[in-house]
């Protein structure tokens, strides 16, 4: 076992990873590289390419660490040690770009796009960003609030939040929870919509209903419409809820659908 | 040379021509129009396929660049409209190539495209033989065969010359329909062509407002009409598909002004087919839509849902208010206009068409089942 002591020329690749290598005081290197231990001075020699011992010691790695770990390669390496490190999904040109963009977010952000598992296509966005030359630290706050979310919420938030950015040139207010967050910029970004029915819901409030019939205005995707729950304790009881609820019939039709 | 030729042959960086293909009539005319510095004879497709979808980039390097291939496999397919959950008229599809010279904002190939070519199919005769062998089963059914699912059926043609071809051979089955779906006003070659009355020229067409920012390198407003009017000077069956319409601010006054134009054109016998459809594309195709047109097009601006088809749309609502809009507008001029609705669900038919199809008399015929090609 070869022990060297680290001289300047040696390149540190410190992407920062989620899990350290154990135990933590372990500095391995190959050829001219040190792999894990980066606070030590000195490390462990092992023989062969320094890509496998790589891929040895980190057999999973997410996309937020694969994005800090491209910055290094490309500082230190060419292209074909990318192509030896990764899998041939991360080397097209889209992967490469969406990973750019990455590497510009907060550490906080690449850790919960680790921890969410979420794939290169959903963080799209980002890309965009980077072709709009918007840089990604004014939409800090932004993925401040992504990161406090589920993946599909997460993921639909920065989608609307990069949308909205693009199509107003700022990005909108942002106050409350991150829940909070993701309701008000998807009423922003599907205004028209979101206008319409809450003037149905405000009509539906609006509305008399007979004892034990509630109401609401629900969307599923491209359709909205009227939801009913209707409380019986008895057939007599339901008969009698459902006569109520014929004799409601057109004043209901005549107040939520009368621009329709 | 006409003006499209030379417009077609600057566009093209290349044309790759595979070995298989080398005497064919339509690379026999490629060579001949094409500077011999863009012409490659090749033994293998010189960009293979992808396993997932193209590249913003490769897709843009998929317009700029001609592979003449022989077709292996089926030419003749139903139209994707007749899948459960939708309303279909009948229509087959005859794909003579892959990928299109124009560039809309919303167009379906930018998820569907895995070759990063334009793909022209060279051995023609062998789908004409495949129409042949079904023709003869049915020669009397009223078959709607179109050449523009995956390719304008026009805007290549003065390069090919395919639709000629294909004009000729529907002379043998006047019962059968060619319909030839454009963006362009490449009708010029075609014109002098002896037909049987039983090909049809549509344009898919929007307010000029629309063409501008979301159809770049189509025929303008304008040039579709008199496209259209000369085509029907010519003998020629004419229609529109105003598909797809797409939501903007002025939409109503946009859509109002382009029935009128169209309805002060036209006479409604001289339109076969008006059909409509609204924005949609796969969910995924907003991505590249978004990096290749911006944030500033109408398409990319659009308040878009999935449907339960499992494509992004417009709320259901909207659908209907324009679709009957465009029916109301038509109806203005004259009751005797009739438009059918394209790739929609049958919700949407009985709310603004008050009925299905198969029960409205005058395109009752359109939507009776066809035995399967």
């Amino acid at each position: 076992m070869e022990i060297k002591t680290l001289t300047q020329s040696v390149i540190k690749l410190d992407f920062k990873p989620r899990y350290a290598v154990k135990p933590e005081d372990l500095a391995l290197m190959a050829e001219d590289v040190l792999l894990c231990g980066f606070g030590t001075e000195k490390a462990i020699l092992r023989p062969g390419d320094w890509t496998e011992l790589f891929k040895e010691l980190y057999p999973k790695i997410g996309l937020g660490e694969y994005a800090r770990l491209l910055t290094l390669v490309e500082e230190n390496f060419d292209q074909e040690a990318w192509k030896k490190l990764t899998r041939p999904n991360l080397w097209t040109e889209d992967a490469m770009e969406t990973l750019h963009a990455l590497s510009d977010c907060s550490f906080e952000f690449q850790s919960w796009v680790d921890d969410k598992k979420v794939s290169l296509m959903e963080l799209h966005p980002l890309k965009l960003l980077l072709q709009n030359k918007v840089p990604i630290k004014t939409l800090q706050p932004l993925l401040q609030k992504v990161a406090e979310l589920s993946r599909q919420e997460g993921q639909q938030l920065l989608e609307y939040g990069v949308d909205l950015r693009l199509i107003k040139g700022e990005l909108p207010n942002i106050g409350g929870d991150a829940k909070k967050t993701l309701e008000y910029f998807k009423d922003l970004r599907f205004q028209n919509t979101t206008k319409q029915d809450n003037r149905k819901k405000s009509r539906l409030q609006a509305s008399n209903l007979p004892k034990n019939i509630s109401a609401r205005w629900v969307r599923m995707g491209d359709q909205a419409g009227l939801e009913l729950r209707i409380l019986s304790v008895n057939p007599k009881d339901f008969e009698k809820n459902l006569n109520n609820l014929k004799q409601k019939k057109e004043e209901l039709c005549q107040i939520i659908w009368k621009d329709s | 040379m006409s003006n499209h030729l030379e417009r077609l042959i600057d566009q093209f960086d290349n044309v790759f021509i595979h070995r298989d293909s080398r005497d064919s009539q339509v690379s026999d005319r490629l060579i001949s129009l094409f500077p011999e510095s863009k012409i490659h004879i090749v033994d293998e497709k010189p960009r293979p396929e992808k396993t997932g979808h193209l590249s913003s980039n490769e897709f843009e390097y998929s317009k700029r660049n001609i592979y003449v291939t022989p077709h292996r496999g089926s030419f003749f397919k139903r139209c994707p409209g007749a899948k459960p959950g939708l309303v279909c008229c009948n229509y087959f599809v005859l794909n003579l190539g892959l990928q299109c010279n124009m560039n809309c904002s919303y167009c379906y190939l930018q998820s569907y495209l895995n070759t990063p070519l334009l793909t022209i199919y060279s051995n023609i005769e062998e789908a004409l033989q495949e129409i042949d062998q079904i023709a003869t089963q049915h020669p009397d059914l009223h078959y709607r065969v179109g050449t523009g699912e995956t390719i304008d059926s026009l805007s290549l043609d003065p390069l090919t010359l395919y639709s000629s071809e294909l004009i000729t051979f529907f002379k043998k089955y006047p019962k059968w329909t060619l319909e030839l779906k454009t963006k362009s006003n490449a009708i010029d070659q075609l014109l002098d062509i002896e037909h049987a009355d039983n090909v049809l020229i549509s344009w898919s067409i929007n307010p000029q407002f629309v063409i501008k920012r979301e159809e770049h390198g189509t025929a303008s407003f304008n040039e579709r009409i008199a496209a259209a009017r000369k085509s029907r000077d010519h003998g020629f069956q004419i229609g529109f598909n105003f598909d797809p319409m797409i939501y903007h601010e002025n939409w109503k006054e946009n859509y109002s002004q382009m029935v009128k134009t169209i309805t002060s054109a036209f006479s409604p016998s001289e339109l076969q087919i008006l059909t409509a459809g609204s924005l949609r594309f796969q969910p995924e195709q907003r991505f590249m839509m978004k990096e290749r047109f911006g944030m500033k097009s109408l398409v990319n601006q659009g308040e878009m849902f999935l449907n339960s088809t499992g494509k992004m749309r417009y709320d259901s609502e909207l659908r209907n208010e324009m679709f009957q809009f465009l029916i109301d507008t038509f109806k203005e001029a004259s009751r005797d206009w009739h438009i059918t609705l394209c790739m929609e669900v049958p919700e949407t038919w009985a709310t603004t068409m008050a009925s299905t199809p198969r029960k409205i008399p005058e395109i009752r015929d359109l939507f009776e089942p066809r035995p399967r090609a």
